[in-house]
């Protein structure tokens, strides 16, 4: 990443909505790469994301936010240390259909807690409203368990306006990241 | 006009006797001056006493200090409880009537002990209040809602609502700020039963959102002035926030602070934090801290405008470009 550009990961499941997202908020028209889906018993898309998505935000003065989407098959992991290299925030998204949504968020916030950092994450649960369990409180505990302060929102990635919610999210948590970082490294310099 | 809501339970009474007053409930709305439903516990205006019940000693105690009206409901020339009304036994239809009628003229006096805020006998308890008391009692259980023309379902376990038509934001915010509403727990089998029949259904943490919003709009009493903090950020994906709300949350979820500190460092208006504040607090999401040091004298300090992180500036880009009003 050149200082002109930002990265941002989208993780979480098959299925979650990655590929949604990114093209949500994405000025180009998202690249994605696709295979057949090798998991039609637990999923029924035809597709999956096999390397990742790409999307990207131009900002007028050139800047650029880059969004990459991970593949959602645990199979595609070894590719999730490679995209996290420098990357500002993660947006996990979880599909609160699926049979075990708080072990999909673990795995998916381990595997990117250097990135994390404790904080820099937001967590979108989709399909709430027919899937109300487990709740917003219930996600809220299990992070806190990992000692992990990250907000957590119901989300319809097809809505343009949630996923700039999550976005905004984001910033705000990165913010007060580095806002921690430096008041203790001012007060260091003090003592 | 709407008429007045009271509530009526027994203490101590036998299980026949309370069975009876039950009943006469039911058949006596059209000749009392004011609907009466039965009520289990104490949390009520008028209590139909047993003299040789223990727990009469409670009702009695609650009577002096919350303004419970006790009745000593009693046999051939048995001796009642002191400073009550009476009632003979067996109970009839006519004295039945009288008393509730004597019951809330009574109850309307000026001077009579209030009951204590966030009860469901308080006038001006309106049903966002309520349903957020019986959430934080730990309530899971499916409940009818009779306000005005409205009838919908409640669901406590899983927070939501419904309803035969759609409820948009004005609709539940004049249902969350109803003062004047039943009620009634239903047993799981009906409560299933109207949701799957309901033309729609929504979060009910929405109605309760709107109702603290606009809580200072219906002068109900919901004070918020101490020092907070979020214990988790409001669920943006089904609440209606404004921008200013994300830029407070993302500030209480990291320190516990007064509502004038915060309105100060969102650069919003006192009314903004304040009303931030109250609809976060009837969500359950607030948790009230200590107030240390200047917060605790009251003395206004100078506040320290947080150093401004190095993304600062592509944030703001990214969020113009991308429509986020600040």
């Amino acid at each position: 990443m050149s200082e002109r550009e930002y990265k941002v990961i989208f993780t979480g499941s098959m299925g979650a909505g990655k590929t949604t997202a990114i093209a949500a908020v994405s000025d180009i028209e998202p690249v994605r790469t696709e295979v057949s889906n090798s998991d039609l018993a637990t999923h029924a898309k035809a597709t999956t994301t096999t390397g990742l998505d790409y999307g990207e935000v131009t900002l007028p003065s050139g800047q650029v936010l880059r969004l990459f989407g991970t593949p959602g098959q645990l199979r595609f992991n070894f590719m999730w240390d490679i995209l996290a290299k420098g990357a500002l925030g993660v947006v996990v998204l979880v599909d609160n259909s699926r049979p075990d949504p708080l072990t999909d968020l673990r795995d998916y916030v381990s595997a990117f807690r250097s990135v994390i950092d404790g904080t820099r994450a937001v967590v979108g649960v989709g399909r709430c409203e027919e899937h109300p369990f487990p709740s917003i409180d219930d996600y809220h505990d299990a992070l806190h368990a990992m000692d992990m302060h990250v907000p957590v929102v119901s989300t319809d990635v097809r809505r343009r306006e949630q996923v700039i919610t999550l976005l905004d999210i984001l910033f705000y948590q990165i913010e007060a990241a580095d806002d921690a970082v430096a008041e203790a490294a001012q007060g260091a310099v003090e003592q | 006009m709407a008429t007045r809501i009271r509530k009526l339970t027994a203490v101590g009474l036998p299980a026949r006797e309370e069975l009876l007053v039950r009943s006469l409930l039911k058949m006596v709305s059209a000749r009392t001056t004011e609907d009466w439903i039965f009520h289990e516990g104490l949390e009520a205006s008028v209590a139909l006493c047993n003299p040789d019940s223990a727990l009469a000693t409670m009702a009695l105690r609650r009577s002096s200090s919350h303004g419970l009206l006790c009745v000593s409901v009693v046999h051939d020339d048995a001796p009642a409880l002191p400073q009550t009304l009476t009632l003979r036994s067996p109970i009839r239809s006519g004295d039945f009537i009288d008393l509730l009628n004597h019951a809330s003229e009574q109850l309307m006096q000026p001077g009579r002990p209030r009951q204590e805020p966030g009860t469901d006998d308080t006038p001006d308890q309106a049903l966002a209040f309520t349903l957020q008391r019986l959430l934080d009692q730990g309530a899971r259980h499916y409940a009818a809602i009779h306000a005005g023309n409205t009838m919908a379902m409640v669901s406590l376990g899983t927070r939501r609502l419904a309803c035969a038509g759609p409820l948009d934001d004005r609709a539940l915010l004049k249902l969350g700020q109803d003062s004047v509403f039943q009620l009634v727990e239903v047993d799981d089998e009906q409560g299933a039963r109207a949701f799957a029949a309901a033309g729609w259904s929504g979060g009910m943490d929405r109605l309760l959102w709107l109702a603290g919003l606009h809580a200072h709009e219906a002068n109900t009493p919901l004070a918020v002035e101490g020092c907070y903090m979020l214990r988790r950020w409001p669920d943006a994906g089904r609440l209606p926030l404004e921008p200013f709300h994300l830029r407070m949350a993302s500030v209480l979820v990291r320190k516990p602070m007064r509502a004038a500190a915060l309105a100060e460092l969102t650069r919003r208006p006192l009314i903004d934090a304040q009303a931030f504040l109250r609809a976060c607090a009837l969500c359950g999401l607030l948790d009230e801290k200590p107030a240390t040091g200047d917060s605790k004298t009251g003395r206004v300090v100078p506040m320290v405008v947080p150093r401004r992180s190095r993304y600062g500036e592509l944030f703001q880009s990214i969020r113009a470009v991308l429509g986020i009003r600040s």
